[in-house]
């Protein structure tokens, strides 16, 4: 195993800019980790594409992958445990973050492609901290959304989730 | 002019006092672009549930525990329950997902647990204008009752998404009815909070009983407590809640094949906790050549069942489907004592977690071999003695030094958390010897600690007490002790380490340590985070003699009891 896999690999943006990382950051992708488990001994020489992610948006998640390449891989089925840590996010996690709102949500489409889970998770908390605490109409605005309800269906759906307002 | 300056805004301020809650850790958010609100619009639906599923983390609670059992620390589960709400009111596409994390698993408060109760509770007592001194309205009835409306108008969408439905003990005890009316239009639900006098065949509880029977085929968890035999033998018929996979049982008297039988029609069945009841005995438990097999769990809970045995115990856990299954196994008050847990953990090769509660009254006999499980890593062993023996009598000292024995022979290699219900145990692991005096030098002649192992180039390989040295017990591997003393409360904890051997010198002679870090300004406020928890972690000093030091972080020790505490005592703020 140690001495097969090349310790480096090269990963190709859509906009064709090819970013070389070390094997292991990669593999915090679970799509790369398969792909190259399902390559094994095969020569690898080529770069590995990835279609969906410009150049800009790569270089960020890979950012992350190497600032958390020796946390342990958790179990896909260890939700009870997430579930207790709800908002709080890691400082070096929370400044990562401070990006601008099309950045972000490229950045969680990435790591949604790229099945990086914990990085998901962590934008995914981002967005969730943003919505907290703001009524329908803020939410529209933060997040740059078109009110596409009739004012009907408006008044029916606050009807049906009466029972989860504040009263 | 000032008097008057100070009503007006106090009146404003009551008046449209916006009621949000301070989430200010990201309250400048960045701002939205054309290019963002266009991904925003693209996210995938699994995306979107995620981010709901952070903005509501309790929508993604699927234990089988009640809503006092299952709540989650550091949020406000009704301020989480609104946002989502909120997020469903966005725009079609939210509302489709958002609809699809917030009827999964429902969960209904009484209160807020965040400053916002006060306004609330404020702005409740103004409602009723008419009627001041009414009481004012329990919101918690109130949300059922919207939520069964809404369920049963949406009969086709929502309700069929409901799995899990929890409420406050007060609103399932007192609102029978709409929880009956609720659950009607649920097909798919598997855990509900359920009134007590459900379990006993309470008559109130009739309504609600025929409903779940009629129109919940998937319910998971069930109990039955005495009185509710009849009921228990319903499952006998084999088309009622197949798929229970969580049963309690709870001073039942009911015939053993039958109770057998109804087991035996759960296919899915992994857990039972049994409590106070004569009649599971050993023979529920062994082959018949008529009745189904006992069931094979992952978990099996015994609570004051004194006609379980070792007998019993060994003849289920002969069954190799059985053995490759349970991991947890729990006796409290049984007939399986500590003298016969040998057998049974020999026969259990992935058992993880074990407990034994007893009081004896005699000391345990003496060549009894060690215990030994290469599985296990959480060991609840905790031996009082009986109130009918005398306090001058040491009984309980020789369950203890059996337990030691067992782990300083290695029998328990994967060990990580062990209590005890002896305050001295983790001394008596270490092996913390009277100081050396600093003139005896030579290692072999003084009753060494067990922890001073000294290494090997310390004693040239032709010394004839190299061998004798050696073969001295040391424990080698790092644990966890709990031990709590009789008049204790809470857990104290000390971490016990292998011996690093170190080079020791003669004049090593540490004091006794004693802790009691943390214990005096946490006395006032039993609120506080740590309060009461009492952390040691014990280490080599260098010489070979231990020292307990404070540890950095003054976490409580965390048994499941001491968490529940911790949780309960956090909220009780706001109850």
């Amino acid at each position: 195993m140690s001495e097969g896999p090349a310790q480096t690999i090269v990963l190709q943006s859509n906009d064709n800019v090819a970013i070389t990382v070390e094997r292991k950051v990669a593999e915090r992708s679970m799509l790369i980790k398969n792909m190259l488990e399902d390559l094994a001994g095969s020569e690898l020489d080529s770069a590995i594409p990835i279609p969906n992610v410009n150049e800009s948006v790569l270089k960020k998640v890979i950012e992350w992958c190497e600032h958390h390449k020796n946390d342990p891989q958790t179990a896909a089925d260890d939700d009870s445990d997430s579930r207790k840590k709800t908002t709080d996010i890691e400082e070096w996690d929370q400044k990562f973050m401070q990006v601008d709102q099309e950045m972000l949500f490229e950045i969680i489409l990435a790591s949604n492609y790229l099945d990086i889970k914990p990085l998901l998770d962590v934008g995914c908390k981002t967005v969730a901290n943003m919505i907290k605490g703001k009524s329908p109409e803020e939410i529209r605005k933060t997040f740059n959304i078109t009110n596409d309800f009739t004012p009907e269906e408006e008044e029916q759906i606050r009807r049906e989730n009466e029972w989860a307002e504040d009263r | 002019m000032k008097w008057f300056r100070k009503k007006k805004s106090k009146s404003l301020g009551h008046a449209d006092a916006p009621v949000s809650i301070p989430w200010d850790a990201f309250a400048r958010s960045p701002l939205a672009s054309s290019a963002s609100g266009r991904l925003v619009a693209q996210l995938p639906p699994k995306v979107l549930q995620c981010i709901f599923a952070h903005v509501c983390p309790h929508a993604r609670d699927e234990s089988f525990e009640s809503s006092e059992g299952s709540a989650v620390e550091d949020t406000c589960p009704l301020c989480d329950l609104r946002d989502l709400a909120h997020c469903a009111r966005v725009s079609r596409r939210w509302r489709e997902v958002a609809g699809s994390v917030l009827y999964h698993s429902i969960r209904i408060d009484a209160v807020h647990y965040c400053p916002l109760e006060d306004i609330l509770a404020e702005k409740r007592k103004r409602r009723t204008k008419l009627n001041r001194n009414a009481e004012p309205e329990d919101t918690a009835r109130a949300r059922l009752i919207l939520l069964s409306r809404t369920l049963r108008e949406y009969w086709d969408t929502y309700a069929l998404r409901v799995q899990y439905l929890k409420t406050p003990y007060m609103t399932r005890e007192t609102c029978k009815p709409d929880l009956a009316r609720t659950v009607a239009v649920c097909p798919n639900l598997r855990y509900l909070d359920l009134p007590e006098g459900f379990f006993t065949d309470d008559l109130s509880c009739q309504p609600l009983r025929l409903e779940l029977q009629s129109r919940c085929p998937d319910i998971r968890k069930m109990a039955y407590k005495e009185g509710s035999e009849k009921n228990l033998e319903l499952l006998v018929t084999g088309t009622l809640w197949r798929n229970l996979e969580v049963l309690e049982l709870s001073r039942l008297n009911m015939d053993p094949s039958i109770l057998r039988q109804a087991l035996g029609r759960l296919p899915q069945l992994h857990a039972i906790k049994v409590t106070d009841m004569e009649a599971f005995n050993d023979r529920i438990l062994q082959h018949n050549d008529y009745l189904p097999p006992f069931p094979a769990l992952k978990e099996l809970l015994l609570e004051n069942v004194p006609n379980i045995t070792v007998e019993g115990m060994t003849a289920w856990l002969q069954r190799r489907d059985v053995q490759h299954t349970l991991k947890t196994l729990s006796f409290t008050e049984t007939g399986v004592h500590p003298t016969t847990l040998k057998p049974i953990l020999d026969l259990a090769p992935i058992l993880q977690n074990l407990t034994i509660v007893e009081s004896v009254s005699t000391s345990l006999p003496a060549g009894i071999p060690p215990l030994s499980s290469k599985s296990l890593r959480t060991f609840h062993y905790e031996i009082t003695a009986s109130a009918s023996t005398s306090s001058y009598n040491n009984t309980t000292s020789s369950y203890y030094n059996y337990l030691t024995s067992s782990l300083l022979s290695r029998g328990l290699p994967n060990l990580r958390e062990l209590y005890v219900r002896d305050p001295d145990f983790p001394e008596s692991l270490i092996g913390l010897a009277p100081p050396t005096a600093p003139f005896q030098s030579d290692p072999s002649h003084v009753p060494q600690p067990y922890a001073s192992s000294p290494t090997q180039n310390r004693l040239s390989s032709n010394n004839p007490f190299a061998n004798m040295v050696h073969a001295r017990p040391v424990l080698r591997q790092e644990l966890e002790v709990y031990s709590k003393g009789l008049d204790e409360m809470e857990w104290n904890f000390s971490k016990v380490e292998p011996p690093r051997g170190h080079n020791r010198s003669g004049s090593a002679s540490a004091p006794r340590p004693i802790s009691s870090y943390g214990l005096s300004d946490s006395i006032a406020k039993p609120w506080a985070a740590n309060a009461g928890a009492r952390k040691s972690i014990i280490v080599g000093n260098g010489f070979g003699g231990l020292l307990k030091v404070p540890s950095e972080d003054g976490r409580r020790p965390s048994s499941s009891a001491g968490e529940r505490g911790k949780r309960g005592s956090q909220m009780d703020m706001w109850r």
